[in-house]
């Protein structure tokens, strides 16, 4: 399968614990995945692993046909968006917006329309001036989310999007998610919140055992 | 579909691809880094600036001091036509008065040329029979002294410290040379008695005189002391930004903000961008104590012993960045590194200096990574700033071992690098 996202018998082991038991799913372009588990399922290990972050023992991983192996087009291709919120919190909303387009090395005319565009995102808009430190939950994840949207990357890995966000920002950016999906981006979302994943994926797998039980990679998938 | 083929119709790179990308990201990176030490670096220039404000002046008085003592330097001629020891010995004498600088050696005639021409404060005579006036206890003065008449203040001045030096040796020459006729009346054979006594008297007053060299020379473990302080202080402060190093490395280390940040730029760009604010913060600790020094006249030249704190860093960074990113919790790491720290500047000689370690753990310590340098700043400091080419080099002997476990720290492949 050459469209999509292609996962098959992924193994790690961390600390002498295997995590990932031969793992294997398919996710078509233009999708909406969500992955649930329990705490220490390996939600986060399988997403780190598709970011690129954390190396697989064994198994195979890609995406359009370009292999994770190839680290150059694989991280041109992805957005990740880690669970913590990864921000430095001493800068402002605007100034973290401005750091992660420049440190893409972006030349400053693209970097300048790229700020504005992003100043303008319904998502941040309201509180481009406040330090990270003093957003709510909510605010920061959504700043989050725009950091890892730089780029337009046709494959978004988001670990624990919605996690301390309120009513208002999850319901932001699962709008904005749904929008991405329906311009051809492929989303994969790790949750342990599973009505949220349930309302919003085109489908979710459960992580147990280091394994997706109820995959079975033979089927047609939608 | 290929990444890159997508970044060029979007407009847009997820990834820095090409080279001046990657160079604008680290830019980026490292004025981002350099922002949140500002206020650290702006602190510490601010007491710097402080201190040597405060400083400057005392060490300019002393400068003018100095200078004001090297205008007062005058010159002296002794006539002495027996060419005896005993000028010799009060010219050594004479030396150490601190406004005379020259001591001739002159005839009549020329000592009371130089005088005309003002190029003496003063000429004074030994009489040819200085010694035999000494031993029949002549009450009268045997030296004669000429005075400047243009600086007559000045001639008088020092024509009193020469007298006074004059008397003092009569005295205890006197006292050391009386026993001799009795001697020489006891012995028999006059010649060689003459000769035995007088050796001996000479070999007494010369005792006598020189018996404060000893002290004199003693001076330099005091000089030790406090250039071993001063070349400690000067590595201490070489090697602290490697520990500010360490604490960013250990701190960003397997986090999430890490693995954003490496996912965008790589793991190069912040590993160098951390280093070099080190070395600014390198810049801000050590550079102002080494112009203090070269102020104060205790170094001459600043580049040798500049380049052997930079090799200190650029060590202490290296390592830092490979303790830093140990799998270990962050305060674990943290005490490692400055355990690692303190081991290497106790076995380096930077708190006592290693002659004082046991002989056994004296070879030892010799190939300690911080040895080297300490030894080099000290030299550099006792020597006015010069160091041998091969001790500065020698100095950076553990820098290439210390690059290479930091490359391969940062290279580890936990990533998919």
């Amino acid at each position: 399968m050459n469209e999509g996202l292609t996962v098959r018998n992924l193994r790690k082991a961390m600390r002498g614990t295997e995590v990932l038991k031969n793992l294997s799913f398919d996710q078509p372009t233009g999708s909406i995945y969500g992955i649930s588990g329990d705490n220490g399922a390996g939600k986060s290990t399988l997403l780190k692993i598709l970011a690129s972050v954390l190396i697989p023992d064994r198994g195979h991983v890609s995406f359009s046909g370009i292999p994770l192996s190839d680290k150059a087009e694989w991280r041109s291709l992805i957005g990740y968006v880690p669970q913590e919120l990864a921000l430095d919190d001493r800068l402002r909303v605007r100034e973290t917006i401005e750091f992660w387009a420049a440190v893409r090395g972006m030349p400053v005319s693209i970097r300048k329309a790229i700020v504005k565009s992003a100043m303008a995102d319904p998502l941040i808009s309201d509180f481009v001036n406040k330090p990270i430190r003093e957003c709510s939950g909510g605010m920061a994840r959504r700043a989050s989310l725009v950091v890892g949207l730089f780029g337009d990357p046709a494959l978004l890995l988001l670990d624990e999007p919605f996690s301390g966000a309120d009513a208002r920002s999850r319901a932001m950016m699962t709008e904005r998610l749904r929008h991405l999906r329906d311009r051809g981006r492929t989303i994969l979302i790790a949750s342990h919140v599973e009505n949220t994943l349930t309302s919003l994926c085109d489908r979710v797998l459960h992580l147990e055992g280091g394994h997706f039980p109820d995959v079975d990679i033979n089927a047609p998938t939608r | 579909m290929k990444g890159h083929d997508r970044q060029r119709r979007d407009g847009l790179t997820t990834v820095p691809a090409s080279f001046r990308e990657r160079i604008r990201s680290f830019l980026v990176i490292f004025l981002n880094d350099l922002r949140k030490a500002q206020t650290g670096l702006l602190i510490v220039l601010l007491i710097y600036s402080v201190l040597i404000a405060l400083i400057s002046p005392i060490l300019k008085s002393e400068e003018k001091a100095d200078s004001l003592g090297q205008h007062l330097q005058f010159s002296v001629s002794i006539v002495d036509e027996a060419n005896s020891y005993f000028s010799e010995l009060i010219a050594e004498v004479v030396k150490d008065v601190k406004y005379l600088d020259q001591v001739y050696f002159d005839t009549f005639e020329k000592a009371k040329e130089r005088l005309d021409r003002n190029e003496t404060i003063l000429f004074f005579t030994i009489p040819p029979d200085l010694f035999e006036q000494t031993r029949t206890g002549s009450v009268r003065e045997s030296i004669h002294l000429y005075l400047n008449p243009q600086k007559p203040m000045e001639a008088s001045a020092i024509a009193t410290l020469i007298r006074q030096y004059y008397f003092a040796i009569d005295r205890i020459y006197s006292a050391v040379f009386g026993y001799q006729k009795e001697y020489v009346k006891l012995g028999g054979e006059e010649d060689q008695s003459w000769l035995q006594t007088t050796k001996h008297a000479l070999n007494s007053l010369s005792a006598y005189f020189t018996k404060d060299r000893f002290v004199e020379k003693g001076r330099t473990p005091d000089q030790s002391a406090i250039y071993h302080a001063l070349s400690g202080i000067l590595v201490l402060f070489a090697f602290i930004p490697a520990m500010g190093v360490l604490y960013q490395t250990s701190r960003l280390h397997e986090t999430d903000l890490e693995d954003r940040t490496i996912l965008i730029a790589g793991r190069i760009s912040p590993a160098i961008s951390r280093v070099l604010i080190g070395l600014i913060w390198w810049i801000a600790l050590v550079i102002p104590w080494l112009i203090a020094l070269r102020i104060a006249g205790v170094l001459e030249t600043l580049l040798p012993t500049a380049l052997v704190l930079a090799g200190v860093y650029l060590f202490g960074a290296c390592l830092m960045l490979f303790v830093g990113r140990a799998h270990a919790p962050t305060v674990g790491v943290f005490q490692v590194g400055w355990l690692i720290f303190f081991a290497l500047i106790l076995f380096g000689g930077v708190f006592y200096p290693t002659s004082l370690f046991p002989a056994w753990l004296r070879a030892g310590v010799r190939f300690t990574p911080m040895h080297a340098p300490m030894e080099a700043v000290f030299t550099a400091l006792s020597e006015k700033g010069s160091v041998a080419t091969n001790n500065v080099l020698l100095s950076f002997w553990a820098v290439p071992p210390a690059m290479a476990l930091g490359f391969i720290r940062i290279r580890r492949r936990r990533l998919c690098d």
